[in-house]
């Protein structure tokens, strides 16, 4: 005979059956009122429930709240001060992440064939098993529901091999972070001559609307009108297009260009999803770093590069199959990379601006665990196929840098 | 839609408030996270405030675990604030016993897994089923599971505690 197990017990006792499919719910209910083995042990689960609640309330904390006025005046107090400074700082470390990560991606880039790492390769393969198959690209979020409280009771797939190449260099990630650091700060030094100084000026000046990060929400700021945007490759940018185009395939840029020419157009409250979900651009940097060049290199002066931000955007020691910013015109949504867990199974990394809530990235996959923690100004979002215990170890060499 | 800030404040932050606590064991310091929470919502102004809040709160209160992350400069204002209201109101035996209280909380809520006691923690804040399968990830419908398995492993791990102090 069917009973009703304890997960659906407490949810009756926590008045939570309406947040039930309407038809279990029912059956729930129908049950407890027929059935003397379940009464029994709905009470001995309430027993259970009182005594943990009343555990936790002995360690209620006793403090003072600040009114709502006193809250409210405090953030408008602080209001010009983040102007002025602390969102040009909060810009430009983004930014700077930008840097980092299209040098991340560049230098990998450079220590191997294009077929292993261009969109014909690893990174596009990768992207695909990661995001194309399984799920549509513009797959519509799951609807939320909040429901209010009743009174009741009283795919993981592997990626593609990496190279078609068999003899192909492997990208350890763990030697890179010394030659790395080394390159984008001599990339930094660039910046520094070209477009870091003004962008020190600037910031004195607290005007910095319209470039960089905004504070808005996701969807305003990837509501932003980037059709009218028509950014020049900063000297940057320059740089890096050139020495990543050189190797790169047109044809392909193409076909990725048209690919996110169709993002860009697509509604804005679904362009992160799209941006995030679609195969890569060609060449991974190309058809991105132009529209990122003004965010990136006027902004991004030598001060902001640390060894500690060098290490934090990959998990060290794991193959790198794709680094590659997210974002439409001047606007920058995140960063993202894809790594090989020793497993074969891919590792997605997302790094996004404070402003813009991870809930808007694409719904998670059956089988599929995500950590979304806070880092520094702006959050880190880590999903593969793996337990969360196991993302959390990678969190842990992530940060460690070991 | 727009959201009433003072109703979200008011029926938001003493949960918050709960929630960090158990995570920092640091009252004054719980406050002072549920504000920096408000403060960056107040910016953001997130379509969801309250999921939005509990999962900054969740990542500040991670944060705030992992390393000694520098006191900034409008949350001690507002601590200096509210401790010049409390000065030198607690007896001193009764913080202690409030202090093995507080212990023998916490390492029973050490003896969960990180997803049940994170599971079980939102629920004490007020989280509704759905919020709390959005903050972990998990179903709607093994919410109840992960409550029941978490309310059990604390109420023995409290007991456990207890015994050993009784006979110490």
């Amino acid at each position: 005979m069917w009973h009703v197990d304890e997960g659906a017990l407490h949810a009756y006792l926590d008045g939570a059956l309406d947040e039930y499919p309407a038809a279990e719910a029912r059956r729930v209910r129908e049950h407890l009122e027929t059935c003397a083995e379940c009464a029994d042990r709905l009470a001995e689960e309430r027993r259970v429930r009182d005594d943990a609640q009343e555990i936790l309330g002995l360690a209620a904390p006793q403090v003072e709240v600040p009114t709502f006025e006193e809250l409210r005046a405090y953030v408008r107090a602080q209001q010009p001060a983040r102007t002025m400074a602390s969102v040009h700082l909060y810009r430009l470390s983004w930014a700077a992440s930008v840097v980092l990560a299209l040098g991340t991606g560049w230098l990998l880039r450079g220590g191997v064939p294009p077929t292993t790492l261009s969109s014909g390769g690893a990174g596009f393969e990768a992207d695909r098993t990661v995001a194309g198959e399984v799920a549509p690209a513009e797959a519509p979020a799951a609807p939320t529901v909040e429901p209010e409280r009743s009174n009741d009771a009283l795919g993981a797939s592997r990626p593609a091999a990496a190279s078609s190449t068999p003899d192909a260099p492997v990208v350890e990630t763990a030697a890179a972070p010394a030659e790395l650091r080394a390159e984008v700060a001599e990339m930094l030094d660039e910046i520094a001559v070209t477009g870091g100084r003004a962008a020190l000026a600037d910031a004195s000046d607290g005007d910095r609307a319209g470039s960089g990060v905004s504070d808005d929400t996701a969807a305003e700021l990837l509501a932003a009108d980037t059709r009218d945007a028509t950014p020049e490759p900063a000297p940057i940018a320059s740089s890096v297009m050139d020495r990543g185009q050189a190797s790169a395939d047109v044809a392909r840029q193409d076909t990725a260009t048209r690919e996110f020419e169709a993002a860009r157009n697509a509604a804005p409250a679904q362009r992160l999803r799209s941006a995030i979900t679609a195969p890569a651009p060609a060449a991974g940097l190309g058809g991105d770093l132009s529209a990122l060049g003004r965010a990136t290199a006027s902004d991004v002066p030598p001060a902001m590069f640390t060894d500690e931000d060098t290490a934090s955007l990959v998990v060290p020691g794991l193959e790198v199959l794709d680094v590659l910013p997210v974002g439409q015109g001047t606007t920058f949504a995140g960063m993202r990379a894809l790594q090989r867990l020793q497993t074969g199974d891919t590792l997605e990394l997302v790094h996004l601006p404070e402003a813009i809530d991870p809930a808007s990235l694409p719904p998670l996959r059956p089988g599929w665990s995500e950590l979304v923690r806070s880092r520094g100004s702006g959050w880190l979002v880590m999903r593969a196929p793996v337990p969360e215990a196991s993302l959390i170890e990678l969190l842990q060499r992530l940060e460690s840098g070991r | 839609m727009s959201i009433d800030w003072n109703d979200v404040y008011r029926s938001t932050f003493p949960d918050l408030v709960r929630f960090l606590h158990r995570k920092v064991w640091d009252a004054e310091r719980a406050r002072d996270l549920a504000q920096e929470a408000f403060v960056r919502a107040l910016r953001h102004e997130p379509k969801r405030p309250r999921a939005w809040l509990f999962q900054v709160a969740a990542n500040l209160a991670r944060d705030e675990a992992r390393m000694a992350i520098r006191r900034k400069k409008h949350l001690v204002l507002l601590k200096a604030e509210a401790e010049s209201r409390e000065d030198g109101v607690q007896d001193p035996a009764a913080e202690m016993a409030e202090r093995e209280q507080w212990g023998r909380v916490r390492e029973a809520l050490d003896a969960l897994s990180e997803k049940d006691r994170e599971a079980l923690l939102l629920w004490d804040a007020g989280q509704s089923y759905t919020e709390i399968a959005k903050h972990t990830g998990l179903a709607v419908g093994a919410v109840g599971t992960t409550l029941a398995r978490a309310r059990r492993r604390l109420a023995e791990a409290y007991g456990q505690r207890e015994q050993a102090d009784v006979a110490r």
